[in-house]
């Protein structure tokens, strides 16, 4: 089963993004790569929405760039995360997670009671 | 705080778009090649990376977009950040030469101050508009005679008949008059009252404040008495209590109802209608009375061409007892007539004052640029370093923004304390001043004035530093830039020496108008002569006898007290003598069209003129007999005979006025101001024998017992006759005289303050400007006086540096002076608005203040011992 980015639930793209670049700066690609190799190919984060969503987050603050070169010696656009992103990144992951566990505590339920 | 940031400077947009279209590549390529790897062709495998991507063009608008919004943040942060560093910096510069900070701040301030509260006047009385339905409608009518500029007000029939024929107007009320005695326990008091007609609030579209106006009914015979409490008098007497309707009112022993309070709007001059105490009804036939008639024009309609109709249909208009002379009638704007008088003082002043202001922000300007060559160093070091021009002018304006802020502040508090004392002190002609109160205007009119008043001197920082260049004045403090500095505050020199002869020239005229007038002849022993006006009620004198005998009675009283040499009647006394209209005849003489039409006169008891001091040139004036034998001689004036008898005795002709009785001369009196100071010299008058058939007369003592003393005894005396005879007002003529000049005095006072703060500021500007100069040229001097120069050409070369500027200002100030002479011509008399005596004074004055101030730096220049001032470097 292949989820499409747009089946992601909301914000789910921006919790992505920061816990990819919360051990290194990385260029996008380079998360792109990360997030299939993660999720084992289940999250199909469109590329378009991977680089909307880090500019977004470099708006925001959580985010920023410089120009670095990549492994092929090429000038590439690295992120890395803020305090403010790292401080985000907590606060939503542990959001996801009470989520994610009362979605399963309700799916792992085993059948109602007359 | 953050700490410091490093990063790129700011990015433009296209900068920013070509970094995303650059990442994107990035990201495609990349894929491809990873593809190619896995064994797909390179074409097929950069169209895959493409497609793979999703909506590259979207992303691109969106990612383009987000960092745009960014960069706006950064830029706008960091010109934040900046700005407020530049202004903590400057806090604390400024804090470490704390009289430095307080001299700009508070000079500043003073102009500031001045600037706003006359303002803050101005527009209360000038500018904003009556609040009246349609104000600009209004236009106030009157007859008007052009040879002697004198006004009447038309009676009730003429506006009557006016009102049926006259198209350009939606209708016309006339506001009546009446002089009345209100009696309460605290005595009696003559109040004037206003008299209009049921439709009167209607018609000007402003509702009584409280309570009811007339309604048809009150004006009808017989009706109940009502009427109604101006606002100024209600607050004053009834402390604005609102329970006052349905009280009763003594108003000549007739008890009135108070249905009402009028709005305050009213309280003020309309036409030359003074404010009333009390409103009552317009009496249905009241017809043969005069008013002042007020229209509603209609639209599309001036006052200049209701003005042609009313002359038109006026000319049909024949009355039976109308004065003669040329009286055509003439409407004004009402707006324009309100303020007329406030007009002729408040406009010079504010002009006054924004000299003042500009003088004040060239005195902050000398300040500013005192530091700011001071700072030359470190804005060098930082142009150096790379600071954009933009920042180091910011540094320039900042400083001058914190001065005019502070300035603006302090100004406001100034301007309250100012408004307050010319509220206290005002002028009859600023009479409406009453309720001005600082509002949003001022304190916009001083933040404006004041960051007005110190950008000068920014402005002339920041054009300085923008040209400056970071080598030149690194290397060396004499440069070009240390001698264009010169040149600016020796430009500041030259203005301020030019307005403030300006302002000079205007308190010396003044100053030459309000001496004049202190030194006029007055005819009578104005400082020994009081006048005390009592009003004869009717219903306690009701006729001649009565009132003679009184009057009789109250002057055997008054002749007993001790320090009172004389007493007599007069109608009147100079300034507040009558006048009369009405052509003059003289018996045997064909004067014909150019016969004068206007006289001061006053009717007086025989030992007027001995116990007023006024020099009975010729003849033997009035008689005992003169009053009873009617009014028929009379004692002319000495500016009357001169002008009719140049060269004969006037004294047995005979002379009538407006064709009346046949009245023969038996005296010629010395000329007094019989108008008041302010009015032209050479006006004709008469003296009646006085009858006691009116219900006003004016006692006068001659007396060398102080008024403060006299009053209280005078009252007694008078309160003893009978308390229902009220004293209208007790004065010196002396005070009567000053008091018909005072707008004028109130605008020298002012304008001498003005002129004086001017002068300090100046002289202190040029003070400053050459210690400037000598502490940079020691060098020099040194070098000249170890080659022998004397002290006095030391001095002189001081001197003559300080001079250069103040002359050339002093040129200009004459021409300025000259331009703006007009704005004061009415307030000058007796003097020429263009004399050059106080011109050429003022000049002197202000050079010898430039000299004194010249000297100090001069003198301090000749003590520079050579070997220092050649180790000063």
């Amino acid at each position: 089963m292949t989820l499409r980015a747009l089946d992601l639930p909301a914000g789910s793209v921006d919790v992505l993004l920061l816990k990819a670049l919360s051990w290194n700066p990385m260029h996008g690609y380079g998360i792109s790569r990360w997030l299939k190799a993660e999720s084992s190919g289940a999250f199909g984060l469109e590329d378009a929405a991977l680089y909307q969503g880090l500019h977004r987050l470099e708006r925001q603050g959580w985010v920023t760039s410089e120009w670095g070169a990549s492994e092929t010696n090429r000038r590439a656009k690295f992120y890395s995360i803020t305090p403010q992103g790292k401080r985000q990144l907590r606060e939503a992951s542990a959001a996801w997670r009470a989520y994610a566990s009362a979605l399963f505590k309700v799916l792992d339920a085993s059948g109602a009671k007359a | 705080m953050t700490p410091p940031r490093f990063r790129f400077p700011w990015r433009s947009s296209r900068q920013l778009a070509s970094e995303v279209d650059e990442e994107l590549q990035y990201h495609l390529d990349a894929v491809a090649e990873e593809l190619i790897r896995s064994g797909v062709p390179p074409e097929e495998a950069q169209r895959r990376a493409i497609a793979d991507f999703g909506d590259l063009e979207g992303t691109r608008r969106v990612c383009l977009n987000h960092d745009r919004a960014g960069e706006r943040r950064i830029r706008w942060s960091d010109r934040i950040s900046d700005a407020w560093r530049d202004l903590r910096l400057l806090t604390r510069s400024l804090a470490r030469q704390p009289l430095v900070a307080a001299t700009a701040v508070g000079t500043l301030a003073l102009g500031v101050g001045a600037a706003t509260a006359l303002w803050t006047i101005t527009r209360a009385i000038l500018l904003n508009p009556l609040p009246l339905k349609n104000a600009h409608e209004l236009v106030i009518l009157r007859m008007e005679d052009k040879a002697s500029q004198v006004n009447l007000y038309p009676s009730f029939r003429r506006v009557d008949s006016w009102s049926k024929t006259v198209r350009g107007l939606t209708g016309i009320e006339t506001i009546g008059r009446r002089t009345g005695v209100l009696s309460s326990e605290s005595g009696a008091e003559v109040v004037q009252l206003r008299r209009i007609t049921e439709r009167f609030f209607d018609f000007a579209g402003a509702p009584p404040l409280l309570g009811r106006g007339f309604t048809a009914a009150d004006r009808i015979q017989g009706s109940p008495k009502v009427a109604m409490l101006s606002y100024a008098y209600w607050n004053r007497t009834f402390g604005g209590d609102h329970g006052v309707i349905g009280k009763i009112v003594r108003i000549n022993d007739v008890p009135h109802e108070i249905v009402g309070v009028t709005p305050p709007v009213f309280d003020r001059d309309i036409g030359a209608l003074r404010p009333s105490a009390l409103w009552e009804p317009l009496p249905a036939a009241a017809a043969g009375e005069a008013g002042l008639p007020i229209g509603r024009l209609k639209p599309g309609i001036t006052p200049a061409l209701l003005t042609e109709e009313l002359q038109r249909v006026d000319a049909g208009i024949v009355e039976p007892a109308a004065p003669s002379g040329k009286w055509i009638p003439a409407a004004s704007s009402a707006r324009a007539l309100m303020s007329e008088g406030s007009a002729a003082i408040l406009y010079p002043l504010l002009g006054a004052v924004a000299l003042l202001l500009t003088i004040a922000s060239a005195n902050v300007a000398h300040i500013l640029l005192g530091r700011a060559t001071a700072r030359r160093a470190e804005t060098a070091l930082r142009s150096a370093l790379g600071a954009s021009r933009r920042r180091l002018l910011f540094s320039g304006l900042a400083e001058a923004l914190l001065v005019g802020a502070g300035g603006a502040l302090l100004g406001l508090g100034l301007a309250r304390v100012m408004l307050a004392l010319l509220i206290h002190y005002r002028p009859p002609a600023l009479r409406g001043l009453v309720a001005v109160q600082l509002d949003g205007w001022a304190m916009v009119t001083a933040l404006g004035t004041g960051v007005f008043g110190a950008m000068l001197g920014g402005v002339l920082i920041a054009a300085r530093s923008g040209r400056a260049a970071p080598w030149a004045l690194l290397r060396s403090v004499r440069t070009s830039t240390g001698r264009e500095a010169n040149r600016l505050r020796f430009g500041l020199v030259v203005l301020e020496t030019a307005l403030s002869l300006t302002l000079l020239f205007g308190a010396g005229l003044l100053a030459r108008t309000m001496l004049r007038l202190q030194r006029e002849d007055t005819g009578v022993v104005a400082e020994e002569v009081v006048a005390i006006q009592l009003h004869f009620p009717e219903w306690r004198l009701p006729n001649a006898p009565a009132k003679r005998d009184f009057a009789d009675r109250l002057q055997a009283q008054l002749r007993a007290m001790p320090g009172v040499s004389g007493v007599s009647l007069a109608s009147g006394v100079p300034p507040q003598t009558g006048i009369m209209f009405g052509a003059l005849e003289i018996e045997g003489r064909v004067l014909g069209d150019g016969a004068p039409s206007f006289f001061a006169n006053s009717s007086v008891s025989p030992s007027y003129f001995a116990v007023a001091g006024l020099p009975l040139l010729r003849g033997p004036g009035f008689g005992p007999e003169s009053a009873d034998s009617g009014r028929s001689v009379t004692i002319i004036n000495r500016e009357f005979a001169r002008q009719f008898w140049p060269n004969e005795s006037p004294i047995g002709k005979r002379l009538r006025i407006a064709g009346d009785k046949w009245m023969e001369i038996v005296g010629v009196a010395a000329d007094v101001p019989a108008l008041g100071l302010a009015e032209p010299r050479g006006q004709l008058m008469l003296y009646h024998p006085i009858d006691y058939d009116r219900s006003a007369a004016m006692i006068v003592v001659r007396t060398s017992v102080p008024l403060a003393t006299l009053g209280p005894a005078v009252r007694a005396v008078v309160g003893g006759l009978d308390r229902e005879i009220p004293i209208v007002s007790m004065a010196t003529v002396r005070a009567l005289l000053d008091e018909s000049v005072s707008t004028e005095r109130f605008g020298f006072i002012l304008i001498a303050l003005f002129a004086g703060a001017a002068v300090v500021l100046s002289a202190s500007g040029l003070f400053g400007v050459l210690s400037h100069a000598v502490a940079q040229r020691t060098q020099e001097i040194g070098i000249r006086v170890a080659l022998g120069a004397d002290p006095a050409s030391v001095r002189w070369l001081v001197l003559r540096t300080g001079l250069v500027p103040v002359g050339v200002g002093i040129a200009i100030g004459v021409g300025l002076s000259w331009a703006s002479s007009r704005l004061l011509s009415s307030l000058v008399f007796g003097v020429s608005p263009r004399d050059g005596i106080t011109l050429a004074a003022a000049a002197g004055l202000f050079l010898s203040v430039a000299m004194v101030a010249s000297y100090l730096p001069a003198s301090r220049a000749t003590r520079v011992p050579a070997m220092i001032a050649l180790r000063a470097e």
